[in-house]
């Protein structure tokens, strides 16, 4: 990389981080997908409320006996009225507390407009039963936080899933997930809404946040937490990459058929879990001419991936393929079949007849062969294993 | 008269109630979910060729997958079955060429998998093929998993049937054990010595699982499964599965894969992560070896596992903006036999470091209609040194009728067993896709890469999904 490049790779990120930053203090920390955006065109503060001696039951009364989540439990005029005498103040009267329309509905003027502008508030996209949290005595406070020091309520007084696993923990209250999210007809999570995509973030209660690169991190997660992933996901989704036929630009991105050798050296336990290497990666580099031991009436191969034969096989050093072989057999096996191990390996072999067995093998080879001697007898025969002490 | 008179008025009533009464309504649920991938690009063959003169082998794939799901087949009963088909065809690979590679098809049937699922209460059932995933590796098997789940959270599983193999009818290669070709019916007809007949008959599997389900945060499985091929065994292992967590805080997840055959540990992946709302931290050590059939001599040879060490810390402050930074390890393990002279060899200073290490850090940002995300990753060590640098970027207009995507990346690479590979590789994406109705969406992708090893590469990708309900 140039000096130039560096330059310019450094201001990106660095403007990216400022920008970061910058907008900090805006934005969203509730899930769009669950909470959708709200409009709500006027003013109100409830810590004056609270501290004028109102309850929460005062303006939000029905929420007692609301049992669906998309019930508004909001307050209007007759529930103002209790103390805001608007009838007065549309006659012209000074009341107190103030009841003109635009004290609560800023900029509206009933002389220039029938009706104030709308409220947007859509329904969450989960299931929720005010009733019944009420009944078992749960404040109000337990979800929606304490409302002393806010103005106008907005989506940030609803509560995270964090908030609600505090009692649904299993055993005080259902922690299934279904209890709360919506279901699709295969009994798995409702995942797309009009609102947005439902995928957990940082945060998420489980640790499952799916955030950058989450395509190269949750193997571990998915290979042993099954029964969360398939809250969510059928095997659809896993076949989308895992298939080893579709080609995931964002998973192999640039001509990545020409950079993968670098990357599946690093780590070539990866590379296995979509592709078997012994069909796909061995059939691919016997056609491209790369694998050793491709059908005679295919063109010859021409390139070169390995070391000077003198070094790689002759010589035992450093560069030996006996080292690389015991590192990751994996590269070996992505070109090589079990012929070219076989033709000097084997005791049938007319060639050096290296044992490739680690140490301690002796002793086990026995047990071994009772397992599955088909194996052996590639190498050796049945006269040999009984030598050995194989039989 | 007065009991006829009472039967037919009985009758009538009886009539005008089924017309009229309210009747419960089938639920079922049917889901159509098609795909059509098209790819058009090359590849570069290393025969008869030379770096000036190379031999460009054309890949024209088309794939298709068609998968039909049926839901609560029987109104309030969940009885589902769900089906996926797989038809390719590479137009740029010669039917003769692939008949003579080992692996290599130019066109193919496979049912990916297609089961009947039926849940009630504490029981799951699931008979077909099905995909298996746990922490010994990813399988498919034509059979019956059942699984009980008591509601105080302890359980068990039990799956048996025939694993899925390339040589099947309809069967594909991808989840069967890898070690040996899929199939020897090529080299068998060749009368080739030493093909091995066996690989192509039925393999039978079976394994059983204890669970604990979230019992005070705690989740785990006690695992076994072992495979048979022509009545020896192709694969026995033992697993230990365990994961914690109570809320946001402590998350632990773990896994062990215990080698009954050769009595070694084969596989252990720990991840430790601790999220706060703007910020998580995790941990994850990952010991593999790769999962090979019995009947591979691979398997039987001398092998080190492979370590790797991940670090990675998030940072979502309030706002579209989100961060990461990463660090990984890398270590491939040596096992040489001790009474073999290339054993010296391992005290030479000239033996290659087998450690890789390295780091990423990214942002992404997502507000509205836009995404973008940076990402760049640096490692050094064993296989090679490489510098990543991805740069996307996406709009999806409002009514979700268009999305625009674009990528750069650049890599700057040194192989370190493969001279001639290395440089600066440039590439770029795009990506547009159209909402022709609500439940079917087309795009298309052309990509775009030069470098000084290939020069020019350019690939076409179609892709039109339909999912559709019925």
């Amino acid at each position: 990389m140039n000096r130039q490049s560096k330059v310019v790779t450094y201001v990106a990120i660095a403007l990216l981080l400022g920008a970061g930053l910058a907008l900090a203090a805006t934005g969203r920390e509730r899930s769009l997908a669950i909470y959708p955006a709200q409009t709500i065109p006027i003013r109100f503060n409830h810590a004056v409320h609270l501290e004028g001696g109102a309850d929460c039951t005062t303006c939000h009364d029905s929420a007692r006996k609301s049992t669906k989540a998309s019930d508004r439990n909001l307050p209007k005029h007759p529930e103002c009225e209790q103390c805001h005498d608007i009838k007065a103040a549309q006659r012209g009267k000074k009341v107190d507390p103030p009841a003109t329309c635009d004290y609560c509905h800023p900029g509206f003027d009933p002389s220039v407009h029938r009706i104030p502008p709308p409220f947007e508030f859509p329904s969450p996209n989960v299931k929720f039963n005010h009733k019944v949290h009420v009944d078992r005595k749960v404040e109000c406070t337990t979800c929606h936080g304490e409302m002393k020091e806010v103005t106008l309520a907005t989506r940030m007084q609803l509560p995270k899933m964090a908030t609600c696993l505090e009692c649904h923990d299993g055993s005080s209250a259902s922690a299934a997930c279904t209890t709360c999210h919506l279901e699709g007809p295969s009994g798995r999570l409702q995942l797309n809404f009009a609102s947005g995509i439902l995928r957990p973030m940082q945060g998420n209660p489980f640790g499952l946040d799916h955030g950058p690169r989450y395509e190269f991190s949750h193997g571990s997660r998915a290979k042993t937490d099954r029964l969360m992933c398939s809250q969510c996901h059928g095997e659809s989704d896993c076949q989308k990459c895992h298939d080893s036929l579709q080609k995931p630009l964002a998973v192999h991105p640039n001509d990545f058929i020409t950079l993968h050798p670098v990357q599946a050296r690093a780590e070539s336990t990866r590379c296995a879990s979509c592709h078997r290497l012994q069909s796909f990666c061995a059939g691919c580099h016997e056609r491209t001419g790369v694998g050793l031991d491709a059908d005679p009436s295919l063109r010859a191969r021409n390139v070169k991936v390995h070391p000077d034969y003198e070094l790689w096989v002759n010589t035992l050093g450093p560069q030996h393929h006996g080292i690389a072989a015991s590192r990751d057999i994996n590269q070996c096996i992505s070109c090589h079949r079990e012929e070219t191990c076989l033709a000097c390996h084997s005791d049938f072999g007319s060639r050096r007849q290296i044992n490739p067995h680690p140490d301690g093998f002796a002793s086990m080879c026995k047990s071994l062969a009772a397992k599955n001697d088909r194996p052996c007898l590639k190498c050796h025969s049945q006269s040999k294993l009984v030598t050995l002490g194989c039989r | 008269m007065t009991g006829t008179r009472g039967v037919r008025t009985a009758s009538l009533a009886a009539a005008i109630w089924a017309v009229t009464s309210p009747s419960k309504a089938p639920a079922s649920a049917f889901l159509v979910d098609a795909r059509t991938e098209a790819q058009a690009y090359q590849i570069r063959a290393y025969r008869d060729s030379d770096p000036d003169h190379p031999t460009l082998l054309p890949r024209r794939r088309i794939v298709q997958y068609l998968g039909v799901n049926g839901y609560e087949l029987i109104t309030g009963e969940d009885l589902a079955f769900e089906t996926s088909l797989r038809v390719f065809a590479d137009l740029g690979l010669p039917r003769g060429e692939a008949a003579k590679i080992d692996g290599v098809r130019a066109e193919q049937a496979d049912l990916m998998y297609a089961y009947a699922r039926f849940r009630t209460g504490p029981i799951e059932a699931q008979l077909g093929r099905q995909t298996y995933v746990d922490i010994i590796d990813y399988m498919a098997f034509d059979g019956l998993r059942l699984r009980y789940l008591h509601k105080i959270g302890i359980g068990v599983e039990a799956y048996g049937g025939l694993w899925v193999k390339g040589g099947m009818l309809l069967g594909s290669s991808v989840y069967q054990p890898d070690g040996t070709r899929e199939s020897d019916k090529r080299r068998i007809s060749l009368g080739v010595q030493g093909a091995n007949p066996v690989l192509d008959e039925i393999e039978p599997v079976y394994g059983a699982k204890l669970l604990v389900e979230n019992i005070k945060g705690f989740s785990g499985a006690v695992g076994y499964r072992k495979a048979l091929l022509s009545g020896k065994s192709d694969l026995e292992r033992t697993t230990v599965e365990a994961r914690y967590g109570r809320g946001r805080g402590l998350n632990v997840t773990a896994g062990m894969d215990y080698d009954l055959i050769i009595t070694q540990v084969a596989q252990v992946r720990g991840l430790v992560r601790w999220d706060q709302a703007k910020y998580a931290l995790s941990v994850e050590a990952l010991r593999t070896s790769p999962v090979l059939s019995a009947e591979s001599i691979w398997y039987y040879f001398a092998t080190a596992p492979r370590d790797e060490l991940r670090l990675r810390a998030d940072y979502t402050p309030v706002g579209p903006f989100r961060y990461y930074v990463q660090g990984l390890g890398s270590q491939y393990h040596t096992n040489i036999n001790s009474t073999l002279g290339l054993a010296s060899a391992l005290r030479d200073p000239a033996l290659p470091s087998s450690i890789n290490a390295g780091g990423s850090a990214g942002a992404a940002y997502r507000e509205a209609s836009f995404r973008s995300a940076l990402d760049v990753s640096y490692r050094k060590g064993y296989g090679g040194r490489q510098l990543w640098v991805d740069l996307t970027g996406g709009y999806t207009s409002g009514d979700d009728r268009y999305t625009l995507d674009g990528r750069f990346s650049l890599a700057n690479v040194v192989d370190g067993f493969n001279p001639s590979l290395q440089g600066t590789f440039y590439g770029a994406q795009v990506w547009v896709s159209y909402l022709f109705s609500h439940s079917a969406r087309g795009s298309l992708a052309i990509e775009e890469n030069i470098n000084d090893f290939t020069r020019s590469d350019f690939k076409v990708f179609f892709l039109f999904d339909l999912r559709t309900m019925l």
